[in-house]
C-alpha cells in the first residue's frame, strides 16, 4: 500500500508539472500577440489608449470612464482622443489648444458624430480676465436655394441636406484668439492618428455596421470604401486608417482654415457638391462667418450657469428649464423620486415649448432670449405646473419676437429630429484654470451620408433643421448665410463668485438640456461627484411634434427604475418608452470635469453610454 | 483494484488540470481585440451590467487572433451542417442582416433575404440564417416593438423545429449588439440555434460560448466580420 501511495504521489507530481507547463505553453503562444497588438497601438496613439487601467477612478466609477488630476484634465470620446488633448497641454499649451486638437481627433475617431463636415459650439472660461464666452460656429444655409429644393423623405442621406460646414472656421478662430499653438501644431497628433490608424472601439464599430446598408447603396461607393474592409464593416478590435481626412487635416495645418474655405479643399467640396447635386459654392464657404457671442447665463440655487445663446436654442431650453426646477424647489424632492421626475420634466417641458417657439438665428430676428431666462418668466411658467396630470399640449408664452427686416415671425413648422446617435461633447481644464465645454456635431449619425471623394470626411445634414414652407418661421431656409438651429448646450457651471466648478455637456439632440440639467442637479443639489451624477438612471420627456410641441413620451432606463414609480408616472399622463438599454445611448453622453478648488483636484468623468473616458494629470 | 485507483486518479487529475488551464486562460487578457471587463464601456446597445456580470465564469476557450481569426468549439463547421433551400433574417432589426447577406454572397450561395421573414414563409427553407441582435434605430424605422419582434421569433422558431430547418445565428456586431435590448432576442435565437458564429468582441462575457459549451452547440468565433466568410465559407465547400 506504501508503494502505491509513493507511486501515486509521483504520478501526481509529475501531473501537475505536465499541466502547468502545458498551460505556461499557452501563455507563452499568446504573449508575442498581445505584445505585437500594443505595437500596433502604439504606433498610433501612444501608450494610454486601448490599455488596461485600474478599475474606477474614484468612488461612483464604475465602468472606468473617469479620471483624477492635479493640474489639467479632458474628457471626451474616449481615452485615445482625450489624450490627445493632454499631450497638447503638456507640450504647453492651455485648454483651448487642447480643445480644438481634441475635436479634432473626436472627428477622426468618431467620424459618424462630428467632424469638419459639421458644426459646434463652444463656451469657454478665461481664466486670466474672469470672463466668460462662446464661440458658435453652426452651419449657414447655402445662397442658391429655393423651397424645392430639399425636403425631408427624399434628400435627407444626401449632400443636399448638407448646411455650409462652419468646424473648421470656428476652431480656428478659436485657436488663433485665445489659443497659444497653431494648426498644424495642434493638427500634428489628429493626422498622425487618421494616417497610421488607430483600434475601433466597439461605438465607432456599431456606427459602421449600423451604416452598412446605406453605404452598399447605389451613390454611396466612397463611404463603402472609407469604412468597410473587403466589403465587409470593420469590426471593434480593427485597425482602421483615413488616409483621405489625414491628407486633408495636413492641407489645413499647412495652410489654414482658408483651404477649407477658399482654396483648394474648398474646389473640391464645390465640385463633389455640383457634382452631387447640391448648392454649395464657393461663395457660401467664403462667406461663412463663425460669431463669437455673449453666454446665456442664470443663477441656480446660488450657483452660476453659462451657456450658448441661439441659434442654438439648447441654451434657453436648459436655463429656463433650470430656472422652473429653482421655481419648483426641485431640491426638497429626493432624487429621482416619483415627485422629482414630475417636476423635472414638466420643467423641461415647459421650457422646451418656449425654446422651439423662440428659436432662430439672433442676427435675423430680436427674441426675448432675456425673458425666457429670467426668473420672473419662470415663476409665470411654473404656475402652470399641475403635480396632478402632466401638461398636453404644453401652453406656449405670450411674448414678441420680431424679423429684424421685414417678416414677422412665429413658430417651427418642423420638427427633424434624430434622437441618440447624433453629435459629440468635450470638456478641458487645464492648468491655468481656462476652461472649455464644446459640443460638436454632423446632425444625424453620419450626416447627410455623403463625402467628397478623396477628401474623407462625412458633411452635416442641417438643412434638415430648416423650414422649407412656412414663410413665417424663423428657421425658414430664404435667408443665405443664416444659422441653422441646433440643439446643442455646451455649457460651464460656476460658483457663487462666478469660479467655474464644472464643464459639462452631452451629445443627443432635444435629450441634451435634460441630460446636462440632471447631471448639474446630481451634482449642485445632491451632493454626487460627476461620475456617480452621469451613471445615474435617466428617465427624460424628449419628444416633441410640431404642432403640440412637447408630447408626453418618457424616455426611460427602465431596467434601474422602480417599476411602480414608473407606472405612477403613467398615472400623471406620461407614455414610458422602456424598450431601451439600461445604459442608453439614446439618453445622451455626457462628458464632464468637476474641479474641485478646495483639494486642488479635477474629477473628469465621461457617460458610459457611450465609452467616454477621462484623461488627467 | 490498484488499476482501478490508478485510473480514477488519473481521470480526476486531467480534469483538474484542464480546468487549472482554463482559470489561467479566463484571468488573462484574452486576444488583441478584447479589453479586460473591467475597462469595457457599454457600447450603444449594451448594459454594461449584463456584459461584465459573468466575466470571471466565461467558458474559457483560445482566443480569435490574426494567426488564428477563427476559432471552431464544439465541432467544425461544413457542408453537412446545412440543408438546401437558404434563407436569411433579422431578429432585432439591426442592419446586420446586410452583412450576413454579404457572407452568403462571398460564399457564392443563393439565398432570400427578409428583414420581416414571417413563419408562412418557411416553406422550402433547408437553413436560416439569423443576424441577430438589435438596433433601435431598425426597430423604430421598421415600426417594429420589441414585443412584436418577439412574438415573430417565438413563430418562426416554433416552425423551424417542426420543419426541421437548420437555424445558423450570426452574431456580427460585437458589443454593439449586446446589452438588455439585444439580448433579449438574441437569447431566442440561441436556444433555437443548432449552429452559431459569432464575432468574439460581443463574446468577452462568456454569453455565447458558455452557452454553446453548455449545450454542445458547434460554434466558431471570428475576429471580425469579414473573418466570418471562413465558417460561412465552410458550410458549403
Amino acid at each position: 500500500m506504501k508503494k502505491a501511495v509513493k507511486i501515486l504521489s509521483l504520478i501526481l507530481v509529475l501531473t501537475m508539472i505536465l499541466s502547468s507547463v502545458g498551460c505556461g505553453k499557452d501563455t507563452s503562444s499568446e504573449a508575442p500577440e498581445t505584445q505585437s497588438q500594443a505595437s500596433d497601438t502604439t504606433a498610433a496613439e501612444e501608450p494610454s489608449s486601448q490599455q488596461a487601467a485600474p478599475a474606477g477612478a474614484y468612488e461612483g466609477d464604475e465602468f472606468n470612464n473617469g479620471a483624477v488630476g492635479e493640474t489639467a484634465c479632458v474628457s471626451s470620446y474616449s481615452e485615445l482622443t482625450s489624450q490627445v488633448g493632454i499631450d497638447i497641454m503638456k507640450a504647453g499649451g492651455n485648454a483651448v489648444d487642447a480643445a480644438v486638437a481634441t475635436i479634432f481627433a473626436v472627428g477622426v475617431c468618431e467620424p459618424h458624430h462630428s467632424g469638419i463636415g459639421g458644426s459646434g459650439l463652444m463656451t469657454i472660461y478665461l481664466a486670466d480676465e474672469d470672463r466668460y464666452t462662446t464661440i458658435e460656429y453652426l452651419e449657414t444655409i447655402p445662397a442658391n436655394v429655393t423651397a424645392s429644393y430639399y425636403n425631408k423623405a427624399q434628400y435627407v442621406k444626401t449632400a443636399r441636406a448638407a448646411g455650409v460646414p462652419g468646424q473648421v472656421k470656428g476652431l480656428a478662430y478659436a485657436l488663433e484668439k485665445y489659443g497659444t499653438m497653431t494648426l498644424a501644431q495642434v493638427l500634428e497628433p489628429v493626422i498622425k492618428i487618421a494616417r497610421e490608424g488607430f483600434v475601433l472601439d466597439s461605438v465607432a464599430a456599431g456606427a459602421i455596421a449600423d451604416g452598412y446598408t446605406e453605404f452598399n447603396k447605389e451613390g454611396y461607393e466612397y463611404l463603402f470604401e472609407l469604412f468597410t474592409n473587403d466589403g465587409f464593416p470593420y469590426s471593434a478590435g480593427d485597425t482602421y486608417k483615413n488616409e483621405d481626412l489625414a491628407n486633408t487635416l495636413q492641407i489645413i495645418a499647412d495652410k489654414g482654415a482658408d483651404a477649407f474655405y477658399t482654396g483648394e479643399i474648398a474646389e473640391k467640396i464645390v465640385a463633389g457638391m455640383k457634382e452631387a447635386g447640391a448648392a454649395i459654392s464657393m461663395e457660401d464657404l467664403a462667406n461663412y462667418r463663425c460669431v463669437e457671442r455673449e453666454p446665456l447665463t442664470t443663477e441656480y440655487y446660488g450657483n452660476k450657469i453659462y451657456t450658448v445663446s441661439n441659434p442654438s436654442n439648447g441654451g434657453v431650453l436648459l436655463l429656463g428649464a433650470l430656472n422652473i426646477m429653482e421655481e419648483a424647489d426641485i431640491k426638497q424632492y429626493e432624487q429621482g423620486s416619483l415627485d422629482y421626475w414630475k417636476v423635472f420634466n414638466e420643467s423641461v417641458r415647459l421650457s422646451n415649448k418656449d425654446a422651439y417657439t423662440y428659436s432662430g438665428d439672433p442676427d435675423f430676428y430680436d427674441m426675448p432670449l432675456d425673458v425666457l431666462v429670467s426668473k420672473e418668466h419662470a415663476k409665470e411658467r411654473f404656475a402652470l405646473m399641475n403635480m396632478q396630470a402632466c401638461l398636453y399640449p404644453v401652453p406656449g408664452s405670450d411674448l414678441p419676437m420680431a424679423r429684424k427686416d421685414t417678416k414677422a415671425a412665429a413658430g417651427v413648422d418642423e420638427e427633424t429630429l434624430d434622437q441618440g446617435g447624433c453629435t459629440t461633447h468635450i470638456a478641458v481644464v487645464d492648468g491655468a484654470g481656462n476652461v472649455v465645454s464644446s459640443t460638436n456635431t454632423v446632425g444625424y449619425s453620419w450626416g447627410c451620408y455623403y463625402a467628397t471623394p478623396g477628401l474623407g470626411f462625412v458633411y452635416n445634414n442641417h438643412l434638415n433643421n430648416v423650414s422649407w414652407t412656412n414663410a413665417d418661421s424663423p428657421d425658414y431656409f430664404a435667408d443665405a448665410g443664416k444659422k441653422v438651429r441646433s440643439t446643442m448646450t455646451p455649457t460651464i457651471v460656476a460658483d457663487a463668485d462666478g469660479k467655474p466648478i464644472m464643464a459639462v455637456g452631452s451629445p443627443g439632440s432635444t435629450v441634451i438640456p435634460p441630460v446636462i440639467a440632471s447631471v448639474i442637479n446630481n451634482v449642485t443639489l445632491y451632493g454626487m461627484n460627476p461620475q456617480e451624477a452621469i451613471n445615474m438612471p435617466r428617465a427624460f420627456t424628449i419628444d416633441r411634434d410640431t404642432t403640440n410641441g412637447p408630447l408626453t413620451d418618457l424616455t426611460a432606463e427602465s431596467g434601474r427604475l422602480d417599476r411602480a414609480m414608473l407606472r405612477q408616472l403613467e398615472v400623471f399622463g406620461y407614455s414610458v418608452i422602456d424598450g431601451i438599454n439600461d445604459y442608453a445611448q439614446v439618453c445622451g453622453g455626457v462628458a464632464a470635469i468637476y474641479i474641485d478648488r478646495a483639494a486642488g483636484l479635477l474629477y473628469g468623468a465621461g457617460d458610459p453610454r457611450r465609452d467616454y473616458k477621462a484623461v488627467a494629470y | 483494484m490498484m488499476k482501478k485507483l490508478f485510473a480514477v486518479l488519473m481521470a480526476a487529475l486531467m480534469v483538474l488540470s484542464v480546468a487549472a488551464c482554463g482559470g489561467s486562460d479566463a484571468s488573462q487578457a484574452p486576444a488583441d481585440t478584447q479589453a479586460p471587463a473591467d475597462t469595457q464601456a457599454p457600447a450603444d446597445t449594451q448594459a454594461p451590467d449584463d456584459t461584465q456580470a459573468s466575466a470571471d465564469a466565461a467558458y474559457a476557450y483560445p482566443a480569435c487572433d490574426d494567426a488564428n481569426p477563427v476559432v471552431e468549439l464544439n465541432g467544425t463547421f461544413d457542408k453537412t451542417l446545412v440543408k438546401e433551400g437558404y434563407a436569411v433574417t433579422s431578429i432585432g432589426q439591426s442592419a446586420d442582416i446586410d452583412v450576413a447577406a454579404k457572407l452568403l454572397d462571398k460564399a457564392g450561395v443563393t439565398y432570400t433575404s427578409d428583414t420581416h421573414l414571417a413563419a408562412d414563409a418557411l416553406d422550402g427553407v433547408g437553413t436560416l440564417f439569423i443576424a441577430a441582435g438589435a438596433s433601435t434605430k431598425g426597430l423604430g424605422q421598421a415600426g417594429i416593438s420589441a414585443d412584436e419582434e418577439i412574438a415573430r421569433a417565438n413563430e418562426i422558431f416554433k416552425a423551424c423545429d417542426e420543419k426541421g430547418i437548420t437555424v445558423i445565428l450570426l452574431h456580427l456586431g460585437g458589443s454593439a449588439r449586446r446589452g438588455s435590448l439585444s439580448d433579449q432576442f438574441t437569447d431566442l435565437v440561441m436556444a433555437a440555434a443548432d449552429y452559431m458564429i459569432v464575432v468574439e468582441e460581443g463574446n468577452q462575457d462568456g454569453y455565447f460560448t458558455d452557452y454553446a459549451a453548455a449545450n454542445n452547440i458547434p460554434i466558431a468565433l471570428v475576429k471580425s466580420m469579414s473573418t466570418a466568410t471562413t465558417p460561412v465559407g465552410a458550410l458549403f465547400n
